[in-house]
């Protein structure tokens, strides 16, 4: 939307292994609340997320989130993850395997220790509509279960960007649409920008307000989603 | 029967490991972590102790650690008695072989953690050192606890090392290996063989249940 003050912006490089084609290069502005990253596999999107949760350090650029740079290369400045406050729901999610489900979502909890945090992990999972799997651990649990953990524990955070990279992959259609409820449920009472790597039109269509396409590392399309 | 150097052995052992397992664990962390300047010597020079002679090694530890050295005149100046042939002597002996064994496994099981769990812990807020203690250590459980084990097991038995630095004096730094080879070449037969049994029956224990500890699953911790 033109006025609207962009929440990232970001110009990235990183040079690709073998040296000829870059892994990203790419330029981009992003102020919608989610934005659809698409792009056939190889293109680049996982590695964007990477670069701008701090996961990869590009070879040279600049990325700026909410005002503040996080990554500049001509100023050798490099925010490291625990510290630029971006949440990134993994495709494997990445739940701790030794911690109970309301432990994973209690472990990024701001402040300090204490019994509240059982109290407020809880009060994320009642939002995934989860509670009931508290004292779970992750081995436990369906594709659909984790998803929505892994959900709470990103959100439980705080973060001021959400990162999904194929959150939806695993499961089938009817779990698909109802996760992008829920999760369109849970963000509606934040201000969250999301990108949400997929490869699934309908995916991107459903949940998204903003689509951009990534193809050999470069952005190759950028739109409005279509309803 | 003797039992002072087999009590000896025990608790030089004992406390050879818990040693071994503290800076074990901080090297094999860095290691695991790190890419520095020099990371592989420190591996071959952590790993030295399981492949030298003990004589060789004892021999270097008593230059380190003896009268005349640095270290060992800063020792005697802090304490006032010499280390070398002292207990403390025997300690460093059992740790300095017991250390590769853990940083080994250590290294290794540490190795073995899914990097996105790390990253994941990053992503949340977690500090290197809190994505460490928190989700590395907690899920290399295994790997250390198997590494302690081992440790234990081989500080137990030091004899070359312990006999170089530590003497041979009964009552005092004398343990359970370096006694049943007296009892052996004074003839004391069965004394020997008895010290024999105890040890044996204990790094037997010591390496049955480690292993049990060790193939718990992680989360019962």
């Amino acid at each position: 939307m033109p006025g609207e003050v962009p929440r990232i912006s970001l110009r990235v490089h990183v040079d690709g292994d073998d040296g000829q084609r870059p892994r990203l290069d790419a330029e981009l502005e992003i102020s919608a609340s989610i934005t659809a990253v698409m792009g056939p596999s190889g293109a680049g999107k996982t590695t964007l997320l990477q670069c701008i949760a701090g996961l990869v350090h590009p070879s040279s650029g600049r990325i700026v989130i909410d005002g503040e740079p996080v990554f500049d290369s001509a100023k050798g400045l490099f925010v490291p993850p625990h510290l630029r406050r971006v949440a990134f729901v993994f495709q494997s999610l990445a739940l701790f395997p030794h911690l109970s489900v309301w432990e994973n979502v209690a472990y990024g909890l701001p402040g300090g220790a204490g019994g509240a945090r059982r109290e407020r992990a809880l009060t994320w999972l009642e939002r995934a509509r989860v509670t009931e799997l508290a004292n779970r651990v992750p081995s436990t649990l369906s594709g659909g279960e984790a998803q929505r953990v892994a959900l709470a524990r990103a959100l439980a955070s705080e973060p001021r960007l959400l990162l999904l990279d194929e959150p939806f992959s695993a499961l089938n259609q009817e779990l698909r649409i109802e996760l992008g409820d829920v999760l369109r449920e849970l963000l509606m009472a934040t201000n969250l920008p999301v990108l949400l790597v997929t490869h699934d039109l309908a995916d991107a269509r459903r949940m998204a307000s903003q689509i951009l396409s990534l193809d050999g590392g470069r952005v190759v399309g950028d739109a409005a989603a279509t309803p | 029967m003797n039992w002072q150097p087999l009590l000896l052995s025990f608790e030089v052992a004992l406390i050879a490991t818990v040693l071994a397992g503290v800076v074990g664990v901080a090297i094999a962390g860095l290691m695991s972590r790190a890419r520095f300047v020099g990371r592989d010597l420190l591996d071959a020079l952590i790993t030295a102790p399981m492949v030298l002679p003990p004589t060789v090694l004892g021999y270097y530890l008593l230059v380190a650690i003896g009268r005349n050295s640095a270290l060992g005149r800063a020792y005697e100046s802090l304490t006032g008695s010499p280390l070398v042939f002292t207990p403390t002597a025997a300690v460093l002996a059992a740790f300095v072989s017991a250390l590769p064994f853990v940083v080994k496994s250590a290294r290794a099981a540490m190795e073995d953690v899914d990097p996105r769990l790390s990253a994941a812990a990053a992503t949340l807020g977690a500090s290197p050192l809190k994505v460490f203690l928190t989700v590395v250590l907690p899920l290399s459980r295994n790997g250390l606890l198997a590494g302690l084990t081992l440790g234990l097991a081989r500080a137990l038995g030091d004899f070359g090392v312990t006999l170089m630095i530590a003497g041979n004096i009964p009552g005092l730094t004398q343990t359970g290996s370096l006694a049943i080879y007296d009892a052996v070449q004074a003839n004391r037969e069965a004394e020997a063989a008895g010290m024999v049994a105890v040890m044996s029956a204990f790094a037997i224990a010591a390496l049955y249940f480690g292993t049990k500890l060790a193939r718990r699953r992680p989360h019962a911790w």
